[in-house]
């Protein structure tokens, strides 16, 4: 388990998210969880990070401190497979 | 444990001294510990969490715990708090910056989400930066220490996470008459004695949102006050299980249909509104670490501005989100009764968004135009918060309308759950309320109940008067329109002096 690649994910609040944030990272979560190994965004030691943002406005991504590993944003439901491609490149590197 | 946060205090045994509340069971603990004195239609109630009128509230205040905890919602539900630099429950924080107005409100929308009503831990929070932000002014004006007298009352609130509720509406009795010269002078809460370590307060609070469910009451004045009526002028805090201190809860709209099991309540879960109860305060003692405005009469004014407008603030954030709820059951009335398609139907809810929009737009419009008080926190925008909750008063009522008119007449002539679970007429109920093909009747019927339960009666009520009736707005439009301004922008166009 030790060698998979460690992935955190911050959200935004959700205060008017366009879409169900949870169900889609949960979805995400059901088909990598093999490759990657799912944390919050606080933890050490992450290999990457995915900023679930309910909207085009990005605030998981605004208060974000600037870091020098993987990111990618998504902002609406449409985002997953994009995701889900992203994660799956990033995890064979 | 820090030592402020343990003024000595009579009214708060040492054993009692509440332990940080962090789940939604350590709250409905706490609650439990309380002992406090409430009534329920004319009983006195042991335990208000075992009350079945009295836990859809407690349910919703317990969201704003259980909300904190989880990572999708953690950005809008918690804060670093500027005394300790710790992590704290938002409901806690004193604004620092125009990001935290615009937070407030958009927490205030989403919580709204989860429970389709009110959650009334709000009316703490503004009582809590209406004070802080006045207590600074108060002793830069007459070099008293309420301001650092409040930081540890405020490190307190911070530390335990307890619920406060806002104390502003006093009875007011014969509103012709100012506070001295009412029949009772008790009909506006008011201090009777000054004593070497405290004073003793008498009279109630009006109306007070998730009062039986708070564990403490951070009370303010009502209204400005003049020379003659120092008593009146008063803030201060203490806990809800004081001796002497009386809740008596208010009845609502389809109160009983609480006490029952099933749909009909409409939202079973989370209630209507958020449960406000009248407070007496029966010689109540309140240790001098707890005060924070006594006497200076001419500082009440500023204060209760000060609450009204981040109170006002508020109403497009969790009225918004309560519409985004009412519009989606509309919606789906829509689609269950097959009419979702009909072009006036679409035409009425795209005017329910529209409204529902608009106040949150003025709720974030007053936070981003918002400003920094001389003590450090941030203020929303005075005029175009009272602008937004006046706008409440009037869309909530409309978008009601509307969604009475999507439902249809049967949102008020249902049968019982009951009749639907009935062996003899359930198969007729199941028959003759049966709408779009595939659709059950029971969510049919639910969606109606909760409809109904947003829509009416207490609910609309509070959208009108909660944070001030709408006079209360234009009397502020009065003070703060600028209109000697405009009228020179008039002249000036057309060149007369």
């Amino acid at each position: 388990m030790g060698t998979r690649t460690k992935i955190g994910i911050k959200y935004c609040g959700g205060c008017n998210p366009a879409y169900e944030r949870t169900k889609m990272i949960e979805r995400v979560q059901s088909q990598l969880r093999e490759q990657i190994l799912f944390l919050r965004h606080d933890e050490q030691g992450l290999d990457g990070l995915i900023l679930v943002n309910g909207c085009p406005r990005s605030c998981a991504t605004k208060d974000l401190s600037p870091k020098e590993i993987f990111c990618h944003s998504i902002t609406a439901e449409s985002d997953l497979e994009a995701l889900i491609e992203s994660l799956t490149a990033f995890n064979k590197q | 444990m820090n030592e402020v946060t343990d003024p000595p205090s009579p009214t708060i045994s040492e054993e009692k001294r509440m332990e940080r509340i962090v789940t939604k069971e350590d709250y409905i603990q706490s609650l439990k510990d309380l002992h406090h004195v409430v009534y329920y239609k004319g009983k006195r109630v042991e335990d208000v969490t075992e009350h079945p009128a009295l836990r859809p509230h407690i349910n919703s205040a317990a969201l704003t715990y259980e909300l904190a905890l989880r990572p999708e919602h953690e950005e809008l539900m918690t804060a670093v708090s500027h005394l300790t630099g710790r992590k704290i429950n938002r409901f806690t924080h004193i604004h620092q910056s125009i990001d935290d107005l615009i937070k407030k409100v958009q927490m205030l929308r989403l919580i709204a989400h989860e429970t389709g009503s009110c959650f009334q831990r709000c009316v703490g929070l503004d009582a809590l930066n209406a004070v802080y932000m006045t207590a600074y002014d108060i002793d830069q004006k007459y070099k008293t220490d309420y301001f650092e007298r409040f930081k540890r009352y405020l490190l307190h609130v911070q530390e335990s996470n307890v619920m406060v509720v806002g104390g502003m509406t006093d009875p007011k009795g014969d509103r012709s008459l100012p506070p001295g010269k009412q029949a009772d002078p008790d009909l506006f809460t008011h201090v009777v004695e000054r004593r070497a370590n405290g004073i003793i307060i008498r009279g109630a609070k009006a109306h007070m949102t998730g009062a039986v469910n708070s564990q403490e009451i951070l009370i303010m004045p009502t209204q400005a006050m003049r020379e003659e009526e120092k008593d009146y002028a008063l803030a201060c805090a203490l806990p809800l299980n004081a001796p002497g201190v009386i809740l008596i809860f208010g009845r609502q709209t389809n109160e009983e249909r609480k006490c029952e099991e099933g749909f009909d309540a409409g939202n079973p879960q989370f209630g209507l509104v958020g449960g406000e109860a009248l407070i007496i305060f029966e010689d109540v003692f309140v240790p001098w670490e707890r005060v924070f405005l006594c006497g200076e009469y001419d500082l009440a004014g500023l204060l209760v501005e000060r609450f009204a407008t981040l109170h006002r603030q508020n109403y497009g954030g969790c009225k918004g989100g309560v519409s985004d709820v009412l519009i989606g059951a509309s919606a789906l009335a829509a689609e269950f009764q097959g009419t979702a398609g009909a072009s006036h139907i679409k035409e009425k809810l795209a005017e329910m968004i529209h409204l529902a929009e608009t106040i949150y737009a003025g709720s974030v419009a007053c936070s981003a135009m918002g400003y920094k008080t001389p003590s450090g926190a941030y203020y929303p925008d005075p005029l175009l918060a009272n602008t937004t909750k006046h706008n409440v008063t009037r869309h909530i009522y409309e978008i009601a309308r509307l969604a009475h008119d999507i439902s249809g007449g049967i949102v008020a002539t249902m049968p019982f759950q009951g009749d639907l679970e009935n062996s003899e007429v359930g198969r007729y109920v199941r028959k003759y309320l049966a709408g779009a093909q595939g659709i059950p009747v029971e969510a049919r019927m639910k969606i109606l109940r909760l409809i109904e339960n947003m829509s009416g009666g207490t609910a609309l009520v509070e959208s009108m008067h909660g944070a001030g009736s709408p006079q209360t707005q234009k009397v502020m439009y009065g003070r703060l329109g600028n209109l000697e301004q405009k009228k020179r922008w008039a002249k000036r166009l057309v060149q007369i002096d």
